[in-house]
C-alpha cells in the first residue's frame, strides 16, 4: 500500500511491530506505517516518536479487521457482536485505547539486563533442555540409523540413506515447523515436545552419519587380523572395531553436542521459550536493540565453551588410554 | 603323521573384476612342512596365501583344510576352522586399543573360551618365547616394528593354531629388525610347525624351507627343494627373478 503512495520508499516488512518500531528507533528505516490505535500506543510511551496521520483515504475493504472464530461456533459469535455493538454505542474505544498503551507500556525506568535475570534463566533452563533431550535420543536414533546402514538388508540400509539424506538436505527451520503443525493434525502435541522431537530427528541423522565415518575410519586389517584368529563379528565389533572408532567418533560427536546447542535456537519460531524466544521478549519490553542479544550471545558461549572443556577432558583422558 | 594333508588347494582362481590375480593353482601342504612362497611382486602371492583362509573369496576351486573345503561352508564353519590357522600380516594389525598382553589373550578368551587366569600363563609363556615379556603391559604403538611383529606371530600361536600363514612378515620391517623376526619363525619351523611363508627373504627360504614355489602372473611356474630351485631353476621366469636377486645381494 505504501508503495502504491510514496512512489520512492523501498519496503520492509517485519513479523512484529515491536520489532519495526526498533527499526526506527535505530534509525534502519525512516518511517512506519502502522494503525493509528497502535501507532497512538507507541507515541504515548516514547517521546522519540512521533505519529504523522497518513490522510491516505482508504475504503472500507483495506482497512477492516476482523475476528476469527471456529467454524459453527455460532453463539461465540452472537456474543461477541453484541459486545461490539455495546463498545460503539457507549463509545468506549477511546478509554480501551488508553488501557491498551498502559499494557504496552514498556519498562523505560530499569532496563538493566540484571532486571531480566528470570527471562534469561528460563530461556536457558529451556535450550539445556532441549538439548540434553534431543542429544539423548539424537544418538539413540543414530545408532540404530548406523546399524542400519551396516545391515545385510538392502532395504534397511536404503532407509537409513533416505532418512539421512533428507534430513540433511532440508533446513531445520522446515522440519521443525512440519513436526510441529503437521503431527498437530493428527495428535496436538505441545510447542516443547514438537521443538524434541524434530531436534532429535535431525540430530540422528548426523549422529549417525559420524558414527558411520568413525566406524569406517578402521584400518581394514584389523578385521583381517580378527577374522584370522577366528573372533565372530560381534567380537569384532565390541573389542576392535568400536573401541577404536569410538576415539574418532568422539570429537566430532562433541561438535554436534554444541552445535545443537546453538541450532535448537530454532525451536523458538513455534513459540517454544527457549534463549531466543526469551531474548525478544526482553527486546520488547525495554526497546533495548542490542544489549539483550549481546547477553544472550554470552550466555551461549558460556553453555558451548563449559561443554566444550567438559569433552576435551574425556577425550584427554581416552588418549592416555591408548 | 608326516604326510597328513593340511591344506589342499585344487584348481583355485580369483578374479578382481577382469583382473585374473591367480590362475589354476595346485598345491599341498603336509604337517610339519614349511612352504616358502616367492617370486616378483604382483604375482599373486599374497592373494593366494589370503585365498588359504578365505580372507580372500576363491572365485573358483577348492581349498581344502583337514579335508574340509573351506569355500563351501557357512560363515560360523568358516570361523571355527580359521580359528585352527593363524596368520601373521605384512603390517602387523596389532589392536592398538589393547596392551600387549591383551591382544594376546582376546582370542583364547572369546573364542576358547579359555579362563582369565589360563589365557594370561599362555600368553606369557608365548612372549617369553617371542623375547617379549617385559612388554606385556605396553601398547602396540609404544613398540618397534620388530616387536609388534614379534607379538602378533606370538598372538597367532596363541591359539594354538595347526598351520602359520606368513604374508610378508618383514617386508614392512627397517633392515635392522628382519633378523629378530626371521629368527622367531626360524624356531617355529624347529619346532615342527606347518608353516605358508610369502616372502622375499631368500636366505630365509633357503634355509627353513622344506619347498619352494615360484610364483609368477598368477601361476605357480616351479616348485622344489630350496637348494634345487636357488641352484638350478628350469623355469625361464625363475632363472630370471633369482639371477636378479642373487645379483643384489
Amino acid at each position: 500500500m505504501a508503495k502504491k503512495k510514496i512512489p520512492d520508499a523501498t519496503v520492509k516488512g517485519m513479523d512484529k511491530s515491536t520489532d519495526l518500531v526498533l527499526a526506527l528507533k535505530t534509525h534502519k528505516i525512516d518511517a512506519l506505517g502502522i494503525e493509528k490505535p497502535s501507532a497512538e500506543a507507541y507515541v504515548k510511551n516514547d517521546s522519540g516518536l512521533k505519529m504523522i496521520p497518513s490522510g491516505y483515504d482508504l475504503n472500507k475493504n483495506e482497512t477492516g479487521v476482523a475476528i476469527a472464530f471456529k467454524k459453527g461456533s455460532n453463539s461465540l459469535v452472537t456474543a461477541v457482536n453484541k459486545s461490539i455493538d455495546q463498545i460503539q454505542k457507549k463509545n468506549l474505544t477511546e478509554q480501551y485505547l488508553a488501557n491498551a498503551g498502559k499494557y504496552m507500556k514498556v519498562n523505560t525506568v530499569n532496563t538493566s539486563m540484571f532486571h531480566y535475570w528470570k527471562y534469561f534463566a528460563k530461556g536457558v533452563e529451556y535450550t539445556v533442555l532441549i538439548s540434553i533431550v534431543s542429544t539423548f535420543f539424537g544418538v539413540i536414533i543414530g545408532v540404530v540409523l548406523a546399524l542400519m546402514r551396516f545391515s545385510k538388508q538392502k532395504w534397511l540400509r536404503g532407509l537409513a540413506i533416505s532418512y539421512t539424506e533428507f534430513i540433511r538436505g532440508t533446513p531445520l527451520m522446515v522440519q521443525v515447523l512440519f513436526v510441529y503443525f503437521g503431527i498437530g493434525v493428527v495428535v496436538n502435541i505441545p510447542a516443547l515436545i514438537s521443538g524434541m522431537i524434530s531436534v532429535s530427528l535431525n540430530s540422528g541423522a548426523y549422529v549417525a552419519e559420524i558414527i558411520r565415518g568413525g566406524i569406517n575410519s578402521v584400518a581394514k586389517g584389523q578385521t583381517e587380523a580378527a577374522a584370522s584368529l577366528g573372533l565372530s563379528k560381534g567380537d569384532l565389533m565390541r573389542f576392535v572395531i568400536l573401541p577404536q572408532a569410538f576415539k574418532n567418533i568422539w570429537p566430532a560427536l562433541g561438535n554436534e553436542f554444541i552445535s545443537l546447542i546453538k541450532e535448537s535456537s530454532i525451536v523458538s519460531i513455534i513459540g517454544v521459550t527457549d534463549l531466543i524466544y526469551q531474548l525478544n521478549i526482553v527486546r520488547a519490553d525495554t526497546y533495548r536493540g542490542v544489549m539483550p542479544i549481546f547477553v544472550a550471545m554470552l550466555l551461549y558461549f558460556i553453555m558451548t565453551f563449559a561443554l566444550t572443556r567438559v569433552l576435551n577432558h574425556f577425550e584427554g583422558k581416552m588418549k592416555h588410554a591408548g | 603323521m608326516q604326510d597328513k594333508k593340511v591344506l589342499e588347494v585344487n584348481h583355485l582362481s580369483k578374479k578382481f573384476g577382469k583382473n585374473e590375480i591367480l590362475k589354476d593353482i595346485n598345491g599341498t601342504v603336509k604337517s610339519g612342512e614349511v612352504i616358502c612362497v616367492i617370486g616378483p611382486s604382483g604375482a599373486g602371492k599374497s592373494t593366494f596365501l589370503r585365498c588359504l583362509n578365505l580372507l580372500e573369496k576363491p572365485t573358483s576351486g577348492e581349498v581344502k583344510f583337514d579335508g574340509t573345503d573351506l569355500t563351501n561352508v557357512d560363515e560360523k564353519q568358516l570361523i571355527n576352522l580359521r580359528e585352527r590357522m593363524g596368520m601373521v600380516f605384512q603390517s602387523f594389525n596389532l589392536f592398538p586399543n589393547m596392551t600387549v598382553i591383551e591382544n594376546l589373550k582376546l582370542a583364547p578368551i572369546r573364542v576358547k573360551h579359555m579362563k582369565d587366569d589360563e589365557a594370561q600363563k599362555v600368553a606369557m609363556h608365548l612372549l617369553d618365547r617371542v623375547g617379549l615379556k617385559e612388554k606385556a603391559n605396553a601398547y602396540p604403538s609404544s613398540l618397534s616394528g620388530g616387536q609388534q611383529q614379534r607379538v602378533a606371530i606370538a598372538r597367532a600361536l596363541a591359539m594354538n593354531p595347526e598351520v602359520m600363514l606368513f604374508d610378508e612378515p618383514t617386508s614392512a620391517l627397517d633392515p635392522e629388525m628382519v633378523g629378530e623376526v626371521l629368527e622367531v619363525m626360524n624356531e617355529l619351523a624347529k619346532e615342527g610347525m606347518t608353516m605358508v611363508v610369502v616372502t622375499h627373504e631368500m636366505g630365509f627360504a633357503k634355509e627353513v624351507a622344506d619347498e619352494v614355489w615360484f610364483m609368477a602372473d598368477g601361476y605357480i611356474l616351479e616348485r622344489n627343494k630350496p637348494g634345487e630351485l636357488f641352484d638350478n631353476p628350469q623355469n625361464e621366469r625363475a632363472k630370471d627373478f633369482i639371477g636378479k636377486i642373487i645379483q643384489n645381494v
